[in-house]
């Protein structure tokens, strides 16, 4: 019985230790990452555990990413990518290696999607998913196509990067947070 | 020495039959209560008198968390991130505190105990789900229905939580659905917790339970080999091998003298999927695409499934090397579908052609179906009559639905068929009630 007891409470221990691991490891990568701009485009979908969400798609993922010099690489394989900036400030991958990158330039770590060695391959770009209530999320959707259609307009998510991982910290239109973006919007149609 | 367990109802005809023995002086006074004593109906009691007070203590426990989720949710938007994160974790510290004074206070309370093994179960999901919402934390269903699992089969052995278990094989079929990964080995962390419950002789609960693991485990075998695997086409007799491993373990395991359907899970669904998988190889097309497909890669899933195919093949000749005094012509009947799984194996990788192995296939199914009836008039079993009533039907509408047979014979032959299954059984209780009349004449 005492045995069981204790097992339970090392149970409780790990249970509690999963949520609260993805907790420290999001604040770290969020207050010491570094902060990269991916341009994007938010489709309002449903998940059965965690409600509404809106999917990001990014610009950056449209085209493929060559394979550096000396890696070999495959669909669906757990690579690196080099991340870069473009001209205006927004994120780029600069190239896909198998090899942990050693050098000062920030990476992630993920799943090729399909392509060729010789032409480089389209990626899985991880963080795809911006969490929003019920009423939020497809007002997101909607108020950032519209916007897209009649003015192109900056739409992008703030992402911060550290060792391979990444967290989203906010979804951003024309330098403003979504929710104030939606706010404002909300006082302009008043 | 342990006591036997019964149910309520068995307990009473026993205790009625027994008094009418001592009035008849078969038995003696002392004789029936020593007779009685080896018989308890505390576990099945438990069991039953329990089993709606703590299907609604489950459901008020799943609806409550639920509510209490939605309710946060309701307003999370307005929360910041600290106070969301709390929120997060608190369904799961609730959960605990209610599954440690369970298992810590009231150990002896079905109730309570399934209650928050139940509640645990879902806390944890709900706090790994707010979390992943709060953070924006990317990751796949695949992963976070694993992390799940692994964080929830514990709850199973420390709280010994029946519902738990359930759930388990539920969320373990889902994960099987999503990936070529040999998640149903998930399955085997449960066979610990099945075989504590035969050894106290818990039957009622222990039956219960095979059938969720026997019926979960097998559709997530089916499940975890998808299109693109070599395997795929391999399947149905892969999985016809394991159904007779399964008939064979029941036989084993609860003796050949335990006819009751639902009392021995794994010999009934050994011989449902038995009976269907070689009526579907009575018809054209599957033999002629049985091939192993070799453009396509091994993965270590593939590999374990060639392993089980291997692993049943072997538990059947041991099962027939053992037993083979008490097998009769039913188990012999059941055991024969193993050359339909053999030949559809290897058959047309050495191009037998498709008809003789259609031929011997319908051939099987007639002579089994007919074996099957004539033995359940042999032992007065009335299922496995109709059992065998159900496949020969089914064979014979097949084979109409096949040909071009003209629609107002094909509605003859379903008039016949539905006329065959009420004079059978008419015939049979008219047989059944003559029996002791004219036993009691002799």
């Amino acid at each position: 019985m005492k045995l069981k007891l204790v097992l339970l409470l090392s149970l409780f221990i790990i249970q509690l230790a999963v949520p609260g691991y993805m907790i420290f490891e999001q604040n770290q990568i969020l207050s010491e990452g570094s902060v990269y701009k991916f341009k994007t485009r938010p489709i309002d979908p449903y998940d059965p555990f965690r409600g509404r969400y809106v999917t990001l798609t990014y610009a950056v993922n449209q085209e493929r990413t060559p394979v550096l010099e000396g890696a070999e690489i495959d669909s669906e394989q757990w690579v690196y990518v080099l991340l870069g900036t473009d001209k205006e400030g927004y994120a780029t991958l600069e190239g896909l290696t198998d090899q942990k990158p050693e050098g000062e330039q920030d990476y992630l770590y993920l799943e090729t999607y399909w392509g060729s060695q010789a032409e480089g391959y389209r990626v899985k770009l991880p963080f795809n998913r911006y969490y929003a209530s019920e009423k939020s999320a497809p007002a997101i959707e909607t108020a950032v196509w519209r916007r897209q259609r009649e003015n192109v307009e900056d739409v992008y998510a703030v992402i911060r990067v550290l060792n391979g991982k990444a967290a989203i910290e906010e979804l951003m239109v024309n330098e403003l947070p979504i929710r104030e973006y939606l706010e404002s919007q909300q006082e302009e149609a008043n | 020495m342990d006591t036997k367990q019964l149910t309520k109802k068995q307990k009473h005809w026993l205790e009625d039959e027994s008094g009418a023995w001592v009035e008849q002086g078969i038995i003696e006074p002392q004789q029936q209560a020593r007779i009685l004593g080896q018989y308890s109906t505390s576990h099945a009691e438990n069991f039953y008198s329990s089993w709606s007070s703590l299907l609604l203590i489950s459901l008020g426990a799943i609806l409550i968390g639920g509510g209490v989720i939605l309710l946060i949710a309701h307003n999370w938007e307005y929360f910041g991130k600290g106070t969301r994160t709390v929120l997060s974790i608190l369904p799961l510290i609730l959960a605990q505190a209610l599954a440690w004074y369970s298992a810590r206070y009231k150990p002896q309370v079905a109730g309570l105990r399934e209650a928050a093994g139940i509640l645990l179960f879902f806390a944890v999901a709900a706090s790994i789900a707010l979390i992943s919402q709060t953070y924006h934390i990317y990751g796949d269903l695949e992963s976070f229905l694993f992390t799940w699992l692994v964080l929830t089969i514990p709850v199973l052995y420390l709280l010994g939580s029946a519902g738990v278990l359930i759930l388990i094989c539920g969320v373990t079929l889902w994960l099987c659905g999503l990936e070529r990964e040999p998640y149903w080995l998930l399955y085997l962390l449960l066979l610990p917790y099945l075989y504590g419950l035969y050894q106290q002789q818990r039957h009622i609960l222990f039956q219960t339970a095979l059938w969720f693991v026997v019926i979960g485990s097998s559709f997530s075998i089916i499940y975890s080999v998808r299109w693109n695997s070599p395997l795929d086409d391999w399947m149905v007799y892969i999985f016809l091998s394991l159904s007779v491993f399964y008939y064979c373990l029941g036989r084993w395991v609860f003796g050949f003298k335990e006819y009751g359907f639902w009392s021995n899970p794994l010999s009934s669904i050994g011989a449902l999927s038995v009976g269907t998988i070689s009526l579907a190889l009575t018809t054209e097309s599957l033999y002629r695409y049985s091939r192993l497909n070799p453009e396509v890669a091994y993965t270590f899933n593939d590999y374990l499934i060639l392993l089980l195919l291997v692993i049943s093949i072997l538990g059947i000749v041991l099962f027939v090397w053992k037993n083979l005094a008490q097998m009769t012509i039913t188990e012999w009947g059941v055991l024969a579908s193993m050359v339909l799984a053999i030949w559809g194996l290897f058959g047309s990788q050495i191009n037998i052609p498709e008809i003789p192995f259609i031929i011997f296939a319908n051939l099987y199914v007639l002579t089994a179906s007919i074996i099957l009836m004539w033995q359940g008039i042999n032992q007065h079993r009335l299922m496995l009559l109709n059992g065998g009533l159900l496949w020969f039907s089914f064979l014979v509408l097949f084979r109409f639905f096949d040909s071009d047979i003209p629609f107002a014979l094909k509605g003859v032959v379903f008039i016949l068929i539905g006329s065959a299954f009420l004079a059978v059984n008419i015939w049979y209780n008219k047989k059944m009630k003559q029996q002791p009349a004219q036993e009691e004449v002799a």
